[in-house]
């Protein structure tokens, strides 16, 4: 079962996605950046689900913090931002989900990794 | 306000010419004055050596004409015979210098009447001497014409001299009152040329105090209308945050209430609980309505965001490395969640077609055209077909449906254009899809004949322009 981190500031949007996605996968949640690297120290992942506007610790803060410590992990950008996909290029990732989506996306790029 | 500093401007101009204008006049004039007085102060003064040298010939005729009658020697007479030549050009020269003055012309007409009487004395007593001897001669002396003439002769220069130092000083004085308001004249000139200048220099200076002043307001509202525009992208990004993250988890919620109702479902017919699973069936059949409704509001909001961005002119594609078929592919998976249910649709892709376009943006236009397709095509098959062609590719979504009202075809990719009065949505997708694929540097194309379904088109090239061209409509 692959092993999914949800990082969203937003806490309805972090409950409802790991209700969804409990079925198929393990999901563990962080609210911010830093939560979501503590987590990524402690524990290996298939995925991190990762959204671009949080305080602290902000989603293109953690991108370049693990390009700087080598964590090797792959994201999909999650954002209301217009412009995600723009956003997603410059940060050099190539998977992105400009919100709402439905989940079946969502779903579909996790089963592809 | 600049037109008023022109006029001040144009005005204070036109009065520093002016005063110009007059000065040099006025300047022009007083030489042209001083030098016609200048004129005849000189001619006053050759007048006055002109008379002069008439007594010295006179008196150096007469001395010669004495010392004649006295010794008998010819060589005294040397003068008395020079003094007729030496005298005529002066006496002409004259009467051209006396020319102008009545007064002195008549007395000058005296003068040499007096003139000739001397000469003609002279020559007699010259002949008397020379002819009967020093008594006789000295017998025409005695009779003292000779001395009267030559009085008369002295009396006529010095009037003359007295009459023509008069007038010289009268001209003395005027040259001197000409040339001294004539200084006046250009000192005022001056005073007004400069007062001028002041002037010029004021307006000038309060002309580039202005002129700063309205730079600096233009590069003010330049200023507060970036601000505006700032702050207006701000809002976009707000708006579009506030008003997606709502929706988001919307969604999400309604998604769990659905897989929830569709578990129990199963686990109900299973058990075979028929009146739970009938009443589960409708609860699931109100869900999925809410469930579409949501998805429709989201995909409304993020048209609607497109449009704003596109009518601002921010609208952008991003192109990279992409795919035709895998974009197709996942085109279909969003506009039909579950294979089961609606058409069949054909995807014929000729071969891998890479190009470099906006991936995301693409999917979104092939998911307009095949949720279209689903919507118009009246539940037949439908047909995707892309293959390559020259330097880009083609891509067409072919329906089988009634097709499109010929007046509509037109106006089809307008804005808020609508398939037809019932159909829903706010007639956003294929404006925002021609944008899209505008923005790539390709055209997008429908064909219809009604009864014979609906065929778009998409033509794209290979590489998608680095810079969008940024067309606002």
């Amino acid at each position: 079962m692959k092993r999914i981190l949800i990082v969203d500031d937003d806490s309805d949007t972090v409950e409802r996605l790991g209700v969804l996605l409990a079925d198929r996968y393990q999901t563990d949640s962080a609210s911010n950046g830093f939560d979501a690297l503590a987590q990524l120290n402690r524990q290996a992942y298939d995925m991190v689900l990762l959204d671009i506007r949080m305080p602290g610790l902000d989603g293109p803060g953690l991108i370049k913090l693990l390009q700087e410590r080598r964590i090797p992990v792959p994201i999909v950008l999650m954002s209301a931002n217009p412009d995600l996909s723009a956003l997603a290029r410059r940060l050099g990732v190539s998977l992105s989900l400009t919100k709402p989506f439905p989940v079946e996306r969502l779903e579909a790029i996790i089963d592809q990794l | 306000m600049p037109d008023l500093i022109e006029r001040r401007l144009i005005l204070a101009f036109a009065i520093a010419l002016l005063v110009l204008i007059g000065g040099a006049w006025a300047s022009i004039r007083s030489s042209h004055l001083l030098a016609s007085n200048e004129a005849r102060v000189s001619q006053s003064l050759e007048l006055l050596n002109a008379l002069e040298t008439v007594l010295s010939d006179i008196t150096d005729a007469e001395t010669g004409q004495r010392g004649y009658l006295i010794t008998g020697r010819p060589e005294y007479l040397e003068p008395f015979n020079r003094a007729p030549g030496l005298l005529r050009p002066t006496l002409d020269r004259l009467t051209v210098l006396t020319a102008g003055d009545p007064a002195q012309s008549r007395r000058l007409v005296q003068l040499k009447a007096d003139v000739a009487v001397k000469i003609g004395e002279l020559t007699r007593t010259v002949a008397t001497r020379r002819d009967r001897g020093f008594s006789a001669a000295q017998e025409m002396v005695l009779t003292e014409r000779g001395h009267t003439t030559m009085d008369e002769i002295r009396r006529s220069i010095a009037e003359m001299e007295a009459s023509e130092s008069a007038l010289l000083g009268r001209r003395a004085a005027e040259s001197a009152a000409t040339a001294s308001s004539t200084t006046f004249r250009l000192m005022v000139a001056s005073l007004l040329v400069g007062a001028a200048l002041i002037n010029f220099f004021t307006i000038g200076v309060r002309g580039l105090a202005q002129r700063r002043r309205y730079v600096a307001d233009i590069s003010r509202q330049r200023a507060a209308a970036e601000a505006a525009s700032r702050a207006k992208d701000d809002f976009l990004a707000i708006a579009s945050h506030e008003l997606r993250t709502p929706l988001m988890s919307m969604g999400l919620q309604i998604q769990i209430v659905r897989r929830s109702i569709e578990d129990q479902l199963k686990d109900a017919r299973q058990t075979s609980a028929a009146v739970t699973a009938d009443g589960l069936d409708r609860l699931l059949t109100l869900t999925q309505v809410v469930d579409r409704d949501s998805r429709r509001l989201g995909d409304l909001v993020n048209g609607l965001l497109d449009v704003t961005r596109i009518a601002s002119g921010q609208f952008r594609v991003e192109p990279g490395t992409a795919e035709l078929g895998e974009i197709v592919t996942a085109a279909v998976a969003t506009a039909r969640p579950d294979p089961r249910r609606g058409p069949a649709i054909s995807i014929h892709i000729a071969g891998p077609l890479v190009g470099g376009w906006d991936r995301v943006r693409l999917e979104q236009v092939v998911v307009n055209l095949v949720s279209n397709a689903i919507r118009y095509g009246g539940g037949q098959p439908i047909r995707i077909d892309g293959r390559g062609e020259d330097d880009g590719v083609v891509l067409t979504v072919t329906d089988s449906g009634p097709g499109i009202d010929p007046d509509l075809l037109p106006r089809l990719f307008r804005r808020f254009e609508r398939g037809t009065a019932s159909s829903r949505g706010l007639g956003l997708g294929l404006y925002i899809s021609r944008r899209i694929v505008e923005a790539h540097g390709g055209a997008i194309s429908a064909k219809s004949r009604p009864g014979e379904g609906a065929t778009f088109t998409i033509h794209l090239p290979r590489q998608a322009p680095a810079i969008p061209p940024d067309q606002v409509i």
